[in-house]
């Protein structure tokens, strides 16, 4: 049954640093399992804790949010800022008994093509070894906020 | 005779509105920049504009504090109307605006799970005595959460928690704290999620059933108006009592299990909405501050009926009118010569606190107040008497 298991992640990369990290590991065919679903965001800095429970609440069964290395930001502070959400994070998803190896929040240049394909290969054992998200199953569709 | 009109004034007997346009004067959101009208919203559902009302975003405004349900000469229960509009608001696509992009509700959402094993009873102090069977429980609530999520204001709510088991370990009382509870549902009942609500309700009452209790304690006033008033009402009566903290702390007092004493100092209470105007409780939490020594307790010029409400309700808007109110309430308690500012709810506390650390540098010497739980300060209090007797 393991070996059916396929992870599904979601990752938020900044659009300055670590998407282009992305689409370098791509062009360089650096090696990484298919399972992340990644998504653009300006900077990591726009990624709200909420995005990154909705992500579990929808089924994810990791969350990897990435952005460039601090003092590297293209809007000067905003991975400070995500650093400082992420905290957050990491602890409600402590309170609400989910693992907190199922987020992890990451660094990553346009350069780093490498330790972008490095980081998921890693990230996507680890969440193979947690197994699929305890917190997903079927339950009625809640209503949502406006944004 | 009554026949005509809609379902909803029917149902809240709105059709004995007078106009006299109490409500709209005394609304704190009419005086700013939104211009909510009780008045005007049972006029234009009279007049069956009611999907006018129901796509307007200002319905979202309503803080539900109670105040023109409090003056109505014609006994009119506005929030029942507003709770039931903002149902309809939702299901017709008119949504929300949340503070926090929605993440308290969210949090709320998640406890839906039933598969999902929660891991909140971290904060437990080592000497707070629990137990795992019994008839008396505490419902901890958000307070968990809440301190982390507003970490940045640092309101410390989990010290209620800790407070309130210290209050009633001294008294001997050994409750159960459950690792296993839900979010009451107060926010998504009042903000229309009636669904969302009765389900997390349904989740909680069968845990207590599985738990055996008799006595349930609950030191949250929106939690306490949710289980006591409103789980009955949705999901069918309760097969336990249902206890307000302060009320029961204010028992154990009178029957001399437990007794305070703090440093001199000056200090006025302000009247959450869902206990006040909402469930008419005013005295037990006095009664609490009046036995407390060595407090001087200053009433403020609005209490009790007449208090305002903190500006925000179930987080949903935050805005500069909600600020407003804030500030004017702090000043009307600094004007009292208070240093403490005491009430009984983890949301104005919060409200308050972020309010206070919004000022600038320059209004700091004259905003010099500070905003205190009950069962914080009480348990606080608590602290010489419990030593002198080990």
């Amino acid at each position: 049954m393991d070996n059916m298991f396929k992870p599904r992640i979601i990752a938020f990369c900044c659009n300055w640093c670590s998407y282009a990290g992305a689409d370098l590991a791509g062009v360089s065919r650096f090696q990484y399992p298919p399972n992340a679903r990644i998504i653009r965001v300006m900077c990591s800095g726009r990624v709200e804790p909420r995005f990154v429970f909705r992500a579990f609440e929808k089924g994810a069964d990791g969350v990897i949010v990435t952005g460039c290395h601090i003092g590297d930001c293209h809007y000067i502070s905003g991975n400070k800022k995500a650093e400082e959400r992420m905290k957050l994070v990491r602890y409600l998803i402590g309170i609400l008994g989910l693992e907190e190896d199922r987020f992890r929040l990451e660094w990553i240049s346009a350069s780093e093509g490498q330790k972008f394909a490095h980081v998921m290969t890693a990230f996507i054992n680890k969440i193979k070894e947690l197994g699929p998200n305890p917190m997903f199953g079927k339950i009625e569709e809640g209503t949502e906020c406006q944004q | 005779m009554t026949d005509g009109y809609p379902p909803l004034i029917l149902e809240n007997k709105a059709y004995y509105c007078v106009e006299c346009g109490k409500c709209s004067s005394i609304c704190p959101m009419n005086r700013g920049e939104h211009g909510i009208s009780p008045r005007r919203i049972v006029k234009k559902i009279l007049e069956n504009y009611e999907i006018e009302v129901i796509e307007d975003q200002w319905l979202y405004s309503c803080l539900i504090c109670g105040l023109c349900d409090e003056v109505c000469p014609s006994m009119i229960s506005f929030s029942t109307l507003i709770r039931e509009l903002r149902h309809r608001a939702l299901q017709s696509g008119n949504r929300k605006l949340c503070s926090k992009s929605g993440l308290l509700l969210q949090v709320g959402g998640i406890m839906m799970r039933p598969s999902l094993k929660q891991n909140r009873l971290d904060w437990l102090p080592k000497d707070t005595k629990i137990s795992e069977k019994g008839d008396i429980m505490y419902f901890v609530g958000c307070l968990p959460f809440f301190d982390v999520i507003f970490k940045d204001i640092d309101p410390k709510t989990i010290d209620i928690a800790k407070g309130t088991l210290r209050m009633l370990n001294a008294a001997g009382i050994e409750p159960i704290v459950s690792n296993n509870e839900r979010c009451c549902g107060h926010d998504q009942l009042w903000s229309g999620d009636i669904v969302e609500f009765e389900f997390l309700a349904k989740l909680n009452v069968e845990h207590f059933k599985e738990l055996g209790i008799k006595k349930l304690l609950v030191s949250c006033p929106e939690c306490y108006e949710t289980i006591s008033k409103y789980y009955p009402k949705y999901i069918g009566d309760l097969d336990f009592e249902v206890i307000y903290t302060m009320e029961y702390i204010s028992e154990l007092i009178d029957e001399g299990k437990i007794t305070m004493k703090i440093d001199e100092m000056k200090v006025t209470y302000h009247d959450p909405c869902s206990l006040g105007r909402h469930l008419n409780i005013y005295e037990p939490p006095r009664n609490v501050i009046a036995n407390i020594e060595n407090l001087s307790f200053i009433e403020m010029p609005q209490n009790k009926e007449s208090g305002p409400c903190c500006g925000v309700s179930a987080w949903i808007t935050c805005d500069r009118t909600s600020k407003e109110m804030q500030i004017n309430r702090l000043k009307e308690a600094i004007s009292t010569g208070a240093s403490k500012m005491i009430t009984t709810c983890p949301k104005c506390l919060i409200h308050f606190l972020c309010s206070l650390k919004q000022r600038p540098e320059e209004e700091k010497d004259t905003m010099g107040i500070d905003v205190i739980d009950l069962s914080t300060l009480a348990s606080k209090a608590l602290e010489i008497p419990q030593r002198e007797g080990q």
